[in-house]
């Protein structure tokens, strides 16, 4: 016997943190391009980043200094990580770091969206080492649940 | 030499005579109810029959045309043109039928759509269904509302 369930689509805000259960996060090496942030869209929901949302990323090293130096990409990947498109390209680190004035935060210039599985990458390549403990990202949009 | 315009007038104005057209012509009109009168008499499997009707129809005018002459006099004639032009119409209505009717259509010279109006809008794409489609018009069509200064 079968049960029917009610089916639907939720859409809400979305606010990503580095408590995020999508996110993970990783430390860098000096240098290398690292990917310090791995965000992975969630099962049965689909992330539309608009344009004008917002990218916050603050990285510190293990000494707890915010870094200020190198450079940041985000990256857009498939289920497989075979395709990755840069959305941003490399730019300065001390761009993403602003959170207390709205005018300097930074926004995305378009808006994409993002399927289950697929993945939202920021890069980091610069001479310090991010303790990816002490990271603090903020990322906004909308997701769409189904239910 | 010019035919005289006279003799023209003369045959092709109405006389006294032409009246069973008129007649004719109601008969052709009230082919219609004919038929309706007539099949409702039909057996129960033939109705639904494409031509069946008219068919009964005709075949009512027919014996109706035929037989007129029994009756004497202007009426008789009156039947009898009643029942010609109710069986022309019918004979026409099922011919149709099995005739290969032609359609006359005026196709539209390439770049001068009809009238002076606006070329017809584009169709509205399909609404999103799916959460990755909802997902990816939003991305494309919403900006954030930004409520800095």
């Amino acid at each position: 016997m079968s049960v029917a369930v009610p089916t639907g689509i939720l859409k809400t805000p979305l606010t990503v943190s580095e408590q995020h259960s999508a996110v993970t996060l990783a430390g860098s090496v000096t240098n290398v391009e690292s990917d310090v942030v791995t965000i992975r869209v969630p099962r049965k929901s689909a992330w539309s980043i608009r344009e004008g949302d917002q990218l916050y990323l603050l990285l510190k090293t293990a000494a707890a200094a915010t870094i200020t130096a190198g450079s940041i990409k985000v990256l857009i990947a498939d289920a497989n990580k075979v395709m990755k498109i840069a959305i941003v390209d490399w730019t300065p680190i001390a761009n993403f770091a602003i959170l207390d004035d709205q005018t300097k935060l930074f926004r995305f210039s378009g808006g994409f969206s993002r399927e289950e599985d697929q993945y939202i990458i920021i890069v980091y390549k610069g001479a310090d080492v991010a303790d990816s403990t002490k990271t603090a990202l903020k990322l906004t949009g909308i997701v769409f649940t189904e239910l | 030499m010019a035919p005289d315009p006279e003799s023209i007038l003369k045959d092709i104005i109405p006389t006294q005579d032409d009246w069973p057209i008129l007649v004719g012509g109601i008969g052709a009109l009230n082919a219609g109810w004919l038929n309706a009168f007539v099949g409702k008499y039909l057996p129960e499997d033939m109705k639904g029959k494409e031509g069946a009707v008219e068919t009964a129809g005709a075949l009512a005018s027919w014996v109706g045309y035929k037989l007129s002459p029994r009756i004497e006099g202007a009426i008789g004639e009156a039947v009898k043109a009643f029942c010609l032009g109710s069986l022309l119409t019918n004979v026409g209505l099922v011919g149709k039928k099995y005739v290969p009717q032609i359609e006359f259509k005026v196709t539209q010279p390439a770049g001068m759509p009809e009238g002076a109006g606006y070329p017809e809008p584009p169709a509205a794409p399909p609404a999103p269904q799916t959460i990755e489609e909802l997902a990816a018009l939003e991305a494309r069509t919403t900006p954030a509302k930004y409520y800095g200064k």
